[in-house]
């Protein structure tokens, strides 16, 4: 049985996807170009970017391993996307269990809650340094971009639970309570393990937002702050080197690495509760 | 009888209490989260509008509308509204086209569960690079020494490169496409792997033509999620100063407006325009919304 529809749709999809998929492509790619420029196709390849001794002749700037600007700014945006993740997924999962009952002033607590996502980026990144300056706070540092980013990225893992939750959860919880389970055992063992992989990708989530947040948080954050602000700021200075693509390319493969730790951390800590 | 659950011992009732108010609870710390840190500093905006010159923060014995009667008797700013909002809405619409095909696909046309969420996996990888040096990226593709103009080049199609592959607002589009791709993709998906077999089936046994079952059916109940996956992509291309500023050859946006008030120290005019910007957004946002429940979508 041939299915011309999906015929169609697959190549397109596989186009999209190429499309889609191009700038980490190129990213990985050209970060192995020998020349300092980021043009395509490469010449001679090299690992230069990553390892490249500092020199004062030749390029003149060094690999990213011996750049300690560099490591700082992974360091610092591992940090945060963790942090956030960390405070955001529990805020995520009780706004989604609370959502499920009906109570006073349900809509005005969901569209709050929206309001994350749905006030623009530079209202937000002006209030947020309104709001410093008003409370008198002077020194910007990771912590104080903290906060922006758990309120960014609670309504998009919020709304990634909400639609797979499981429609009879709410009975299953009402049958052990009336067996006399107490609340806490009901969220234990029915609740959690029902939302379990909600959870996980809310926390999985959260750290891809955060990592990639610059609009809302550029002007609270101190000097070197995470990788976006930091490559923004350099992009005002020097014109773009492959360094840049390998700074990209190491950050996918840290936040791999750091999202697999997690998941399987967070598989047998459950596997323990439950 | 369903007496035995009524017949619960007495502490039953703290628990009653605990379950009938748990909503109250839960929502008690996303709730301060929320009011600190995203109405207390929209509302702080809002008032610093009513200040002038370079004050900082704000002060109530110097209120003033001059910043809006200013903003309001300009010209550009018309402009600024018109190109803001007409990009965003073109962006919008152009990543719908290129993702609704996507998501049907991934929600229907891939049988395997797993391969679908491989598929996913692939959509959110490029996000783990960052979001600025996705940005230079683009240099590398549609550059003067760039992927695309070397293919066309190497096929002998174009005799040298295309300089205006950047810094169009075209180019804008593109990448608003690819930013914003996953945020539209995922509602729609969503809503799409919910909608009942059966439906489609019956709807075929009565005699509806492909297309129609497609329509009446298919992309009806797909509507919220492209609602929830166009409010998503027409925000974050609104809020988004930096792309338009990097890429799109000088066109101004409020955005980049109120930015540079900003970086000038007027803060009190970059709030007036920050003011305008939300208005706006959010009289086109209630039309969006209006056509569609999307609580329904979550919780009804």
């Amino acid at each position: 049985m041939r299915d011309p529809v999906k015929t169609i749709l697959t190549i397109y999809t596989v186009i999209m996807l190429f499309i889609f998929l191009l700038p980490l492509i190129l990213v990985m790619v050209l970060s192995f170009n020998a020349d300092a420029n980021i043009a395509f196709p490469i010449k001679r390849f090299s690992l230069y970017w990553y390892v490249g001794e500092p020199v004062t002749l030749g390029k003149g700037i060094s690999g990213i391993i011996h750049d300690p600007y560099i490591i700082r700014v992974i360091t610092n945006s591992v940090i945060l996307g963790v942090s956030t993740a960390i405070i955001a997924t529990p805020l995520v999962t009780a706004s989604a269990l609370a959502l499920r009952r009906r109570f006073h002033g349900r809509d005005t607590f969901f569209y709050l809650l929206l309001s994350g996502f749905i006030i623009p980026a530079i209202i937000s990144g002006i209030g947020a340094n309104i709001l410093y300056k008003s409370i008198g706070v002077k020194e910007y540092s990771l912590w104080t971009a903290l906060p922006f980013h758990v309120v960014y990225t609670v309504p998009f893992g919020l709304i990634l639970t909400m639609a797979r939750f499981d429609p009879y959860m709410v009975e299953y919880e009402n049958a052990a309570r009336a067996l006399g389970a107490g609340e806490w055992n009901v969220f234990k063992k029915i609740t959690f393990p029902l939302i379990r992989a909600q959870v996980i990708s809310a926390f999985f989530f959260s750290f891809t937002l955060s990592l990639g947040e610059l609009l809302r948080t550029s002007f609270v954050i101190a000097g070197i702050g995470s990788i976006p602000t930091y490559v923004y700021n350099q992009m005002s200075v020097t014109a773009p080197t492959p360094k840049w693509f390998a700074l990209g390319t190491v950050t996918t493969i840290v936040s791999f690495v750091v999202l697999m730790v997690i998941a399987i951390f967070l598989t047998k800590e459950i596997r323990k509760v439950v | 009888m369903v007496s035995d659950v009524g017949d619960l011992p007495e502490k039953t009732s703290i628990r009653e209490f605990l379950a009938r108010h748990s909503s109250y609870m839960l929502m008690l710390p996303p709730l301060i989260a929320f009011i600190l840190f995203m109405i207390i500093p929209t509302a702080m905006v809002l008032l610093l509008s009513f200040n002038a010159g370079g004050q900082v923060t704000f002060d109530p014995t110097q209120i003033t509308i001059e910043n809006y009667i200013k903003m309001l008797t300009r010209q550009t700013t018309y402009i600024l509204i018109r190109d803001t909002f007409g990009m965003s809405l073109l962006s919008t619409i152009v990543t719908l086209i290129v993702a609704y095909p996507v998501a049907y696909f991934l929600a229907f046309k891939v049988e395997s569960f797993r391969f679908q969420n491989i598929l996913l996996f692939l959509l959110i990888v490029p996000y783990w690079v960052d979001w600025s040096i996705r940005s230079i990226s683009w240099l590398s593709i549609l550059g003067s020494d760039g992927v695309v103009n070397y293919l066309l080049l190497s096929l002998g199609w174009i005799k040298e490169p295309i300089g205006e592959l950047l810094f169009t607002r075209w180019t804008l589009l593109i990448i608003w496409a690819q930013t914003n791709m996953l945020f539209m993709l995922f509602p729609i998906y969503l809503a799409l792997i919910k909608i009942d077999p059966e439906l489609l089936a019956v709807a075929q046994a009565l005699g509806a033509s492909p297309s129609r079952t497609f329509y009446h059916i298919t992309f009806k109940l797909s509507l919220p999620g492209v609602i929830v996956g166009s409010v998503f992509v027409f925000v974050s291309t609104i809020g988004d100063y930096v792309t338009p500023a990097l890429w799109a050859g000088g066109l101004q946006t409020l955005g980049l407006t109120v930015q540079n008030y900003a970086w000038l120290f007027q803060w009190p005019v970059a709030s007036t325009f920050a003011v305008l910007m939300l208005i706006v957004t959010l009289t086109i946002l209630y039309v969006m919304l209006k056509t569609v429940n999307i609580k329904r979508v979550f919780y009804e």
